[in-house]
């Protein structure tokens, strides 16, 4: 019924081309022809049970990606399948499993997936196979939920381990003794979403499968490979450096995609003098209600948690001005409790939902079939990400449309004013570096407690025997019988986490009757959104957060209606902690050592819904949140700043344009990804007079940044750091080189996201500054 | 660089980091006026670590782990067996016990103890049965916490013995659970204490490391934990085997070793192979040894219906309820019975009380179940609804003295605090008033001489 509404969708997009009279919103509509599937046959090989149990469920032939994959995989090649959501990636490596498994009940395949949330959307799918097949295949998911007493079954029993790698490297690795019906028979290890493996992420599982295969070699087995990504820019090189082994590409698609619309909207400007845009966010509700009010599902990618709220409760008033049910239009993001996620996308999926507002948690493959229009409210920040969200909408038959509605970031701006840098771009590069030294010794340490280290063993491709040597120095191995013993007490898996991100989170609890869990907020965010006086916003349901309990990791709220929503405003600063090494150059200083960062939630605005007025603020005594980690930072001296002859903040605008420029630059020389690297600007403290220490008065909000001599920080964003800033001082000057070359030869004007940023952020000559600090430093 | 240099710098960093962490405040005061210390040029922060490294050195100096100083025990052949290069591939010391531990009864009571708490239908050879505990190099379990000693208590033809496995370095282990494999392959019995949880999965994860086959498949286990604290966990709160040693048994150690040195004291040895380190080690499994078929015979005593006239009234009211569960019923009556003689604490007496008028009213004794409830309800200052449940219904179905019962119902609806248990008693009333109403048409009188 909804397929025959979709020729609807070009005449939707025609009419958002004429609403606004003259001043035509878009700036750019890219057409995508649809593509015909092309289809191939069951590969040989297979158990013709397999082949009959997806004729039950009436997959009669492969599209060509997932035949080759297949293919690839009974050869006995690792694979990597690139292909859009929604191609039938996840066939790709189930056929092959199942086929496994039928052959020999023995056969073992464990599947990693980056969240527990997508381990459990592929559970059920795989479980319905399974029951078309009538043979007894045991899938479980081993995670942190799961109960201790079905632990056991699940090691000696189950068929497919669904895990993710956290688990794999904290809960199985360690225990592997018990394990051993898995380690003897792993038949097959599927990675999917793995284009999330990137940077620092990526450099963990690098060394997690090192471990992993270490273990099954102690066993007797040598698993196969079956990944699966988004797009990204290199794949393949990706999943060589992830598996360090052969990995066949398999990125033809055959799956047929219908006639596409890519729509960039820029919401019209209201005040002319100053440049002022009418609030992205209004414009993605209209957008996304001239979609809803001719019944196409639509899916809304929001920034922020805030923003997601906000759409929902715009979108639910919106529906019912036109007398429709509020709960066609739902909410979607990371806080939400297991079973409400469940049934939105069960919602979605039979079509009960008209439209989502999601946060990324909507990005992953999470099953929710697929949508006809997708509005993303704001850019993503990444090209792949944008690609990702908008492969959302997108049938296999019919006509869909993406639209990114900017906001006036400068990015954003950037974006939807070039389109050619969009859709001409190639996007992000997955990058890793598995031996960053303080990675892969942490992950050494982990695979010695799982077994001693033969004398000359190498770990992945790295040598082990100047580690070993070292470890030993300090007490964790002694060597006896040829092979290196673990010997301390400590668990090495606790003492390393894989992601920046602790898991600890904030329970919000609606007491305006029984008191009843309302949603879980990780614990950075609870800070900004469930301080006291907050209206916290859940489905958008407003709540007034009337007590955090900050000991026992509670927020106590009632529910309220009220026409405004809030904002925390936070507060940032740097503190040297210690300098490692330092080095005075041609006009500049370079050095490396460890930094405080501290954090606080100093107050919040009281914003009015539709019209955005500012209409209160309160003062928040909140516990800072501080972070220890290590950081590289430059000193450009006073003098050289007052060398350059513009006015200051011109000369902090070019700052902050090189600083942007280095950081993209690092990470490309660290192998990491730009989000492993968080820049700040400060000014130098030392040989300062006392006279001009921040006063009491003055900390807090909008302190006014006077910044003489600059100080760049480009900082590891983890906890006591993560080997990435000495590299960088070490790599300063050829850093610095690139740095110049890119900004010289970047064919834009003034400034873009692939140099200094948007010109929207570093002014008109941000560019032209940045290359004079340059030439004045280099 | 090289490798070298970058891992010693490396260190560096996380030593200080973790230097700083353990000894500095987390307050950052210099929020509003930038501390001295950060402004000024490197040295003197340099000068501050360097003392707190000494500090830390210091520290780690005062808690570093000291073997028992009672060097004399160590007997001159087990140092020889420990640096000779031939002998066995690892230490296996066998020592006599000097506990009388072998009496007929006692083994008997074992027996039944094994039949009471793990399986009635073992008939295995109490002579056979082996009392195992392990010394370890850590508590956290998974694959890189090794088993480094083995103690295994058992009988032998000239009284009790206690067999120690001892890897002297690690590349000894597959040796050392070769020689367990056949030492534990004829046992019919095992006793542990915490074994469940700890020695054996333990045990087991280093059998599948070393690639050898697990002895223990099939084979009873009786772990002392577990019905330790049915017992004594009330009254002592701690039931830890050295607790239990202490309280229960009345042994005092000398010179004993703290537990939670061991895995240094060993890392220790491994590193300078001084047998010194070990002693005191050795020592401490044995006594856990000997202590653990001291406890376990202790409490097949107990469940014999023996010695249990030294439990205190707490630890024999803990014991009948243990009994009580095990289906012991003789058992339990008499312990609870005893206890209730002896003297409970309070809370304890009024939970013996209830546990007692319960069996009664089982036992279909509802007088005498009666006049302890009755007796419970008066003597309580707060009110009792359990108790005053149990008294409306025999005074409704046993006694039938509706009156009675009515009143009780009056009385809980009165006192009653949660509103929400009360509609069980408003049901109650209401069906009592119906009966009473109808009696008093059958029997007019009935009423009357009540009242009167």
């Amino acid at each position: 019924m909804q397929a025959s509404l979709s020729p609807s969708i070009p005449r939707i997009v025609e009419e958002l081309k004429l609403s606004r009279g003259l001043q035509s919103c878009i700036t750019h509509v890219e057409h995508f022809p649809a593509q015909e599937a092309r289809y191939a046959a069951f590969p040989g090989g297979l158990d013709p049970l397999v082949i009959e149990v997806f004729k039950k469920r009436g997959i009669g032939q492969l599209y060509t990606h997932q035949a080759e994959a297949i293919q690839q995989t009974l050869a006995g090649r690792n694979v990597v399948v690139v292909t859009p959501t929604a191609s039938g990636k996840t066939l790709c490596y189930n056929i092959p499993v199942m086929n496994a498994v039928f052959a020999s009940p023995d056969a073992r395949a464990l599947y990693l997936f980056p969240t527990k949330a997508l381990a459990q959307d592929q559970m059920e799918e795989l479980y319905q196979l399974i029951q078309l097949s009538g043979r007894d295949i045991k899938t479980f998911t081993y995670d942190g939920d799961t109960p201790q007493d079905s632990r056991r079954a699940i090691r000696a029993q189950g068929h497919v381990v669904v895990s993710n790698p956290d688990m794999l490297h904290a809960g199985i690795l360690p225990h592997h003794t018990k394990w051993v019906q898995l380690f003897e028979n792993l038949k097959y290890v599927v990675i999917d979403e793995l284009h999330t493996y990137r940077g620092v992420f990526g450099s963990h599982l690098t060394n997690l499968l090192r471990r992993l295969k270490r273990i099954c070699a102690f066993y007797g087995s040598k698993p196969q490979f079956v990944c699966c990504s988004a797009t990204i820019a290199n794949p393949k090189e990706l999943a060589t450096k992830l598996l360090e082994d052969d990995v066949e590409l398999v990125d033809d698609n055959g799956a047929p995609r219908g006639e596409k619309y890519f729509v960039f909207y820029n919401p019209p400007v209201v005040n002319r003098q100053l440049g002022i845009r009418r609030s992205y966010v209004n414009e993605t509700r209209s957008v996304a209600l001239s979609f809803l009010k001719k019944g196409l599902q639509t899916l809304v990618f929001a920034n922020s948690r805030l923003v997601t709220e906000i759409l929902v409760t715009y979108l639910k008033d919106a529906l019912e001005k036109n007398v429709l049910s509020r709960d066609l239009v739902r909410g979607y993001r990371g806080g939400y409790l297991p079973l409400e996620r469940r049934e939105v996308e069960k919602g979605l999926r039979e079509g009960r939902i008209l439209g989502v507002v999601a946060t990324n948690a909507l990005e992953l493959g999470v099953d929710i079939g697929s949508l006809e229009v997708c509005v993303m409210a704001g850019y993503s920040g990444t090209i792949a990400s944008t690609w990702q969200r908008a492969g959302r909408a997108g049938r296999r038959s019919g006509v869909s449309a993406a639209v990114l509605v900017a906001s006036s970031a400068p990015l954003d701006q950037f974006i939807v004013e070039h389109p050619e840098y969009f859709f001409g771009q190639s996007p992000e590069h997955g990058l890793v570096n598995p031996d960053n030294l303080e990675i892969l010794l942490n992950h050494v340490k982990c695979a010695l407690f799982e077994l001693p280290f033969s004398d000359g063993e190498n770990f992945g491709t790295v040598e082990t025997r100047e580690m070993m040597k070292f470890l030993e120095e300090n007490g964790f191995v002694h060597a006896a019988g040829g092979q290196w013993h673990w010997t301390s007490e400590a668990y090495p898996a606790d003492a390393v986490s894989l992601r920046s991100v602790s898991s600890d989170n904030f329970v919000v609890l609606d007491v305006t009757a029984e008191p009843k869990i309302v949603s879980k907020v990780d614990f950075p965010s609870a800070l900004t959104t469930v301080h006291e006086k907050a209206i916290y916003i859940h489905e958008g349901q407003q709540y007034f957060v009337e007590k955090l309990d900050y000991k026992e990791r509670r927020a106590h709220v009632k529910r309220v209606d009220l026409d405004y929503f809030t904002d925390a405003i936070s507060y940032t600063q740097v503190r040297i902690l210690d300098t490692f090494d330092r080095q005075l150059l041609r006009s500049s200083t370079k050095q490396w050592g460890e930094i405080h960062l501290t954090t606080q939630v100093v107050g919040f605005k009281k914003i009015k819904f539709y019209t955005l007025e500012n209409v209160g603020a309160g003062d928040l005594e909140l516990p800072e949140q501080e972070m220890h980690t290590t950081s590289y930072w430059l000193t450009l001296p006073r003098s050289l700043m007052e060398s350059l002859l513009y006015l200051p903040s011109i000369r902090l605008n070019g700052v902050r344009g090189l600083a942007e420029a280095m950081r993209q630059m690092a990470a490309l020389f660290l192998m990491c990804d730009p989000r492993d690297l968080q820049v700040t600007i400060e000014e130098n403290l030392v040989g300062e007079t006392p006279g001009r220490a921040v006063s009491p008065a003055q900390k807090g909000r909008d302190l006014p940044r006077q910044i003489f001599e600059p100080n760049i920080f480009i900082y590891d964003n983890y906890p006591s750091g993560i080997g990435l800033s000495e590299p960088l001082f070490d790599l300063h000057d050829r850093v610095l080189q690139e740095t110049a070359r890119l900004i010289r030869s970047c064919p834009c004007q003034e400034g873009c996201p692939s140099c200094v940023g948007p010109q929207g952020e570093t002014g008109d000559l941000g560019k032209r500054v940045a290359l004079d600090i340059l030439k004045a430093i280099l | 660089m090289n490798l070298a240099k970058k891992l010693a710098q490396q260190q560096l960093v996380k030593t200080r980091n973790e230097a700083r962490m353990a000894s500095q405040p987390k307050t950052v005061e210099a929020r509003a006026t930038p501390d001295k210390s950060q402004s000024l040029p490197a040295t003197s922060l340099r000068s501050s670590l360097e003392k707190l490294r000494n500090r830390t050195r210091r520290l780690q100096r005062d808690q570093a782990p000291r073997a028992g100083n009672e060097s004399g025990e160590l007997p001159g052949a087990l140092a020889d067996l420990m640096q000779g290069n031939d002998g066995p591939s690892f230490l296996h010391q066998v020592s006599h016990s000097p506990l009388p531990l072998d009496g007929p009864q006692q083994v008997m009571h074992l027996a039944r103890l094994i039949r009471l708490l793990c399986a009635q239908q073992w008939t295995g050879n109490p002579q056979s049965i082996v009392f195992l505990d392990t010394e370890t190099t850590g508590l956290s379990g998974g694959a890189g916490t090794v088993a480094f000693l083995i103690g295994v208590g058992r009988w032998s033809g000239d009284g009790f013995v206690v067999e120690q496995y001892l890897m002297r370095d690690y590349h000894e282990e597959r040796a050392m659970l070769v020689a367990l494999q056949e030492r534990l392959a004829h046992a019919d019995g095992l006793v542990t204490f915490n074994g469940k949880a700890f020695d054996l999965p333990l045990l087991q994860s280093r059998f599948v490391l070393a690639r050898q086959r697990w002895p223990l498949d099939g084979v009873v286990h009786l772990d002392l934990l577990h019905p330790a604290r049915r017992i004594w966990q009330r009254r002592l709160g701690d039931c830890s085997l050295a607790n239990l040693e202490s309280h229960i048994l009345g042994i005092g150690r000398q010179n004993d070793i703290p537990g939670r040195l061991i895995p240094q004291l060993y890392f220790r040895y491994v590193r300078t192979q001084d047998p010194e380190a070990i002693a005191g080690i050795l020592r401490h499994n044995r006594w856990d040894i000997e202590t653990l078929a001291r406890l376990a015979v202790r409490m097949g005593e107990i469940f014999s219906g023996q010695s249990s006239d030294d439990l205190v009234p707490l630890d024999l009211y803990s014991a009948g309820k243990y009994a009580g569960a095990l289906g012991e019923q003789e058992l339990a009556v008499r312990w609870s019975e005893a206890a209730l003689l002896g003297g409970l604490p309070d809370n304890v007496e009024l939970e013996a009380k209830k546990a007692k008028a319960s069996r009664l009213k089982r036992e279909r004794r509802y007088t005498e179940a009666a006049d302890l409830w009755q007796g419970l309800s008066e003597s309580s200052e707060g009110f009792l609804e359990d108790v005053h449940e149990e008294l409306a219904i025999y005074y409704e179905h046993r006694k039938r003295d509706l009156t009675e019962a009515l009143r009780l119902s009056e009385s809980a609806l009165a006192q009653l605090r949660d509103q929400a248990a009360a509609q069980k008693w408003k049901n109650r009333r209401a069906r009592v008033a119906r009966k009473l109403a109808r009696c008093c048409l059958a029997e007019p009188g009935r009423l009357f001489d009540r009242q009167s």
